[in-house]
């Protein structure tokens, strides 16, 4: 990690521009007052918030302003699994994995996933459109097993194939090829 | 505003509330993040489209009221009729039910699940407390199955009060249990009100809350703090964030309560990340509740202060353990950490800490209010008060409900679950506690609901949370028990080594069985793995996580079925892979020199494509 900050903005990395620099600046400096350990998750958590993940820049910018060692950041990052170290894929398929939606289904939605797009969890497709995870958590709907997330809305009762229906209009909508035709 | 103006405020707001149900139609949807996701919002919208210009109608937002296995619900009370609950209200049936009975008289007996009457006081909580009349072909709550046996103390508001205002939950008598707090009794006092109710912490321990709040009183260190935990990462558990979204004041309520008890000035209300209705509501009460002065500098002129801080986690399911959440608050990475010393000595910061569960706390104004003594006639000996169940999986009524102690679980599955989904497919066991906990088989359905007769060391369950998920013949034991150790393993921290290595080694134990790969010698080593993880864990994640072992081999049935497994290579639910059991070699085309026979059964060498982990 701390070998990508002294690259800064070098390739490889993923480049901030100054906009987003003084963004995460602005976050920061709402929770100045705070104490400095207790403040740590909340900014961290606008941050992936608006970035979609913490990139290793902005750690060490809280690390700077915020006198937090680079490394308790970094292990706060991946410790929690609401903070990403690094970006993902565009669309997430996030199957919840209750005992009810398990025990209900949730399987079958997993195989059939994974047969289309060759993925299983936490892997994303090799042109990063989607990334399947299974939801350690509990969506809180159990009348609707099995569920699954995509694109911020919930979908219940899901069959295997209303869910390949529904990642093929994904990809349709956005003009993408169809996942599967290119390989 | 001090006690007077409180009280002045309550009676006005209570007259408010009575008028309003007696002048006006009240339409109540049942807004929560699981009735959302049901499609609550498109009944929410069709209503106010329809009602837009009629001052006679008044549309409210309430919270989780339970009936999850019908919503979207709604309650609908016209002047003068009893408030009559509706499910699976979606927006046709939102057009039908307003054209029929809102603007006619019919009361649309067909889609009415049960009426119940527009305020909490009912005795003793109880629905089901007088035999009430039906009302035009309605029945009352509580004769309904699902409502004979509930004693609502804790969800007492849900599905009754708006929860994103103050006034209806002072309406209501809220706030009158932190009064009492404040002018009525002495710290002492309340300590021992709490510890004669006998009311044990809902968070999964059960440790005596009475006790807890002793032990951080008699610590007199400063600076001290309280927490409320509601950081509810478990799958299938959600009765901490329907808390919060249907009655966050009370939560609010109760953790003030602790906090004057206790003498602790500064507060926390830790919420989980994935309940994003949660914390939007419980931030609004608290800022209702600072703003009216219940909340902050010189409580209605009491001379006492108290802060609180809603502070939202961010994911992992260790962060729910008591030690692991305060790291968490102190930013760093949620382990949990060798007990003793309690959080009650060491907490937060290493200063003095009070943490309740958010039931447990909703718990603490009713106690004040009715007496310890009130509260100690329901439940079983040991274990007091009623208790938060959540039915999942195959039943006929998804739902949570709030059942007293003592009586047998067949209540909760058959009568307020209503036996399975599908009377083809019969429950033939229950999962107990979420993911810490073994099944119950039928033949142990008499077993009395209760924390301590469920967490008996031999059994291998545990109460938990409450959650309680049905299998049918269409579940299989050793694919939920693998499930389960799977769960665990991948939350678990990481810290101490037999939870870490261990559970791995159970994971792949139980997958090599689901897949046919079992070995006979494998019962002897889960059972001892389970048992020395069991026994060197120092947290309740990885004391938890290997019962369901224990548990299949206590009980006859789920170990006959694990070894069906072994040494048939048959899943009888057809839920396991067993690509390497005999049938699936034939399948695949092995040559036949590569199959070997072992100990009575077939197998061969190859691993097959997409078997391994």
């Amino acid at each position: 990690m701390s070998l990508m900050i002294n690259r800064g903005n070098a390739e490889g990395s993923n480049p901030q521009t100054s906009i987003e620099m003084s963004q995460a600046l602005a976050i920061m400096e709402r929770y100045k007052t705070w104490n400095a350990n207790e403040a740590l998750v909340p900014i961290l958590q606008e941050i992936q918030h608006d970035f979609g993940y913490v990139p290793d820049v902005m750690a060490a910018l809280i690390s700077e302003q915020f006198d937090i060692p680079l490394t308790q950041i970094y292990g706060t990052v991946t410790f929690y699994s609401d903070f990403r170290a690094t970006k993902k894929a565009e669309h997430r398929i996030l199957l919840c994995e209750g005992t009810a939606c398990y025990v209900c289904g949730s399987q079958g939605l997993q195989r059939a996933v994974t047969e289309k797009l060759g993925i299983n969890y936490g892997e994303a497709t090799p042109d990063g459109k989607f990334i399947l995870e299974r939801a350690n958590f509990c969506f809180g709907a159990c009348q609707l097993t099995p569920m699954v997330e995509l694109e911020h809305t919930f979908y219940g009762n899901v069959t295997p194939e209303q869910l390949l229906e529904l990642i093929d209009e994904i990809a349709q909508s956005e003009g993408h090829e169809q996942p599967r035709g290119e390989h | 505003m001090d006690r007077n103006e409180l009280i002045a405020s309550r009676t006005r707001f209570k007259q408010t509330r009575t008028d309003l149900f007696k002048s006006k139609t009240v339409i109540q949807c049942v807004i929560d993040g699981g009735s959302v996701m049901s499609g609550a919002k498109a009944a929410l919208n069709k209503f106010r489209q329809l009602v837009a210009d009629r001052s006679d109608i008044e549309i409210k937002v309430v919270g989780g009221f339970g009936a999850m296995w019908m919503e979207p619900t709604v309650f609908i009370s016209k002047p003068g009729n009893p408030r009559i609950l509706y499910g699976h209200v979606d927006a046709a049936r939102a057009e039908e039910l307003f054209q029929r009975y809102v603007q006619n008289d019919d009361p649309c007996k067909e889609y009415a699940f049960a009426w119940l009457k527009d305020t909490i006081e009912y005795p003793d909580y109880r629905w089901g407390a007088n035999e009430e009349l039906e009302w035009r072909g309605i029945p009352h709550i509580g004769t309904t199955d699902w409502g004979r046996l509930q004693q609502r103390i804790v969800l007492r508001h849900c599905g009754d009060i708006d929860p994103e205002s103050i006034e209806d939950y002072i309406a209501q008598g809220g706030y009158a249990g932190l009064e009492k707090a404040l002018f009525e009794m002495n710290g002492d006092q309340m300590v021992e009100e709490v510890k004669t109710s006998g009311l044990r912490g809902r968070g999964g321990a059960g440790f005596s809350m009475g006790i807890k709040w002793e032990t951080v009183r008699g610590i007199k260190r400063t600076p001290r703090y309280a927490i409320v935990n509601g950081h509810e990462g478990e799958p299938n558990v959600y009765k901490d964030r329907r808390i919060f979204e249907g009655d966050p004041h009370s939560v609010l309520e109760g953790l003030v309560i602790g906090c004057v008890a206790t003498n602790i000035p500064e507060a926390y209300i830790y919420v989980g990340s994935e309940h994003p209705l949660s914390y939007k509501r419980m931030g609004k009460a608290v800022e209702d509740a600072r703003q009216m002065g219940l909340l902050g500098e010189n409580i209605m002129g009491s001379g006492f202060s108290c802060d609180v801080k809603v502070i939202i986690a961010a994911g992992a399911y260790i962060s729910g353990e008591a030690s692991a959440m305060m790291y968490g608050i102190q930013g760093a990475r949620g382990m949990p950490r060798v007990k003793p010393p309690r959080s009650a000595e060491a907490g937060l910061w290493g200063q003095p800490t009070l943490v309740n569960n958010v039931e447990s706390f909703n718990n603490a104004p009713v106690i004040l209010l009715k007496g310890g003594a009130w509260y100690a006639q329901f439940g079983s000996a040991k274990s007091k008060g009623s208790k938060v169940i959540l039915l999942n999986g195959p039943f006929a009524r998804v739902c949570m409900a709030e059942i007293p102690f003592g009586g047998p679980i067949r209540d909760a599955i058959e009568v307020v679950g209503g036996g399975p989904a599908d009377p083809a497919h019969p429950i033939r066991a229950v999962q107990t506690g979420a993911v810490s906990g073994g099944s119950f088989p039928v033949s142990m359905f008499d077993i009395p609901f209760d924390i301590d007769e469920f967490g008996k060391k031999e059994y291998g369950c545990l109460l938990g949370s409450g959650s309680l998920t049905a299998y049918t013949d269409q579940q299989c034991i050793v694919d939920a028990c693998y499930y389960i150790l799977r769960f665990n393993r991948d939350e678990s921290c990481g810290k101490c080594i037999p939870c870490r290595v261990g559970c791995e080694g159970l994971t792949e134990m139980l997958w090599r069985i689901k897949n046919g790969d079992g070995k006979e010698t494998d019962v002897a080593k889960l059972d001892s793995l389970a048992k020395m993880v069991i026994e060197h864990s120092i947290c309740g994640l990885g004391q938890a996580a290997p019962l369901p072992i224990i548990n299949m081999m206590f009980v006859d049935e789920f170990k006959q079925e694990l070894l069906q497994h072994i040494r048939a290579g048959y899943c009888k639910a057809n839920v396991c892979p067993m690509e390497h059991s005999p049938a699936k070699v034939f399948e695949y085309g092995v040559l036949p020199d590569q199959v070997y026979h072992k100990d009575g059964r077939v197998g061969y060498d190859y691993a097959l494509p997409g078997a391994s982990q």
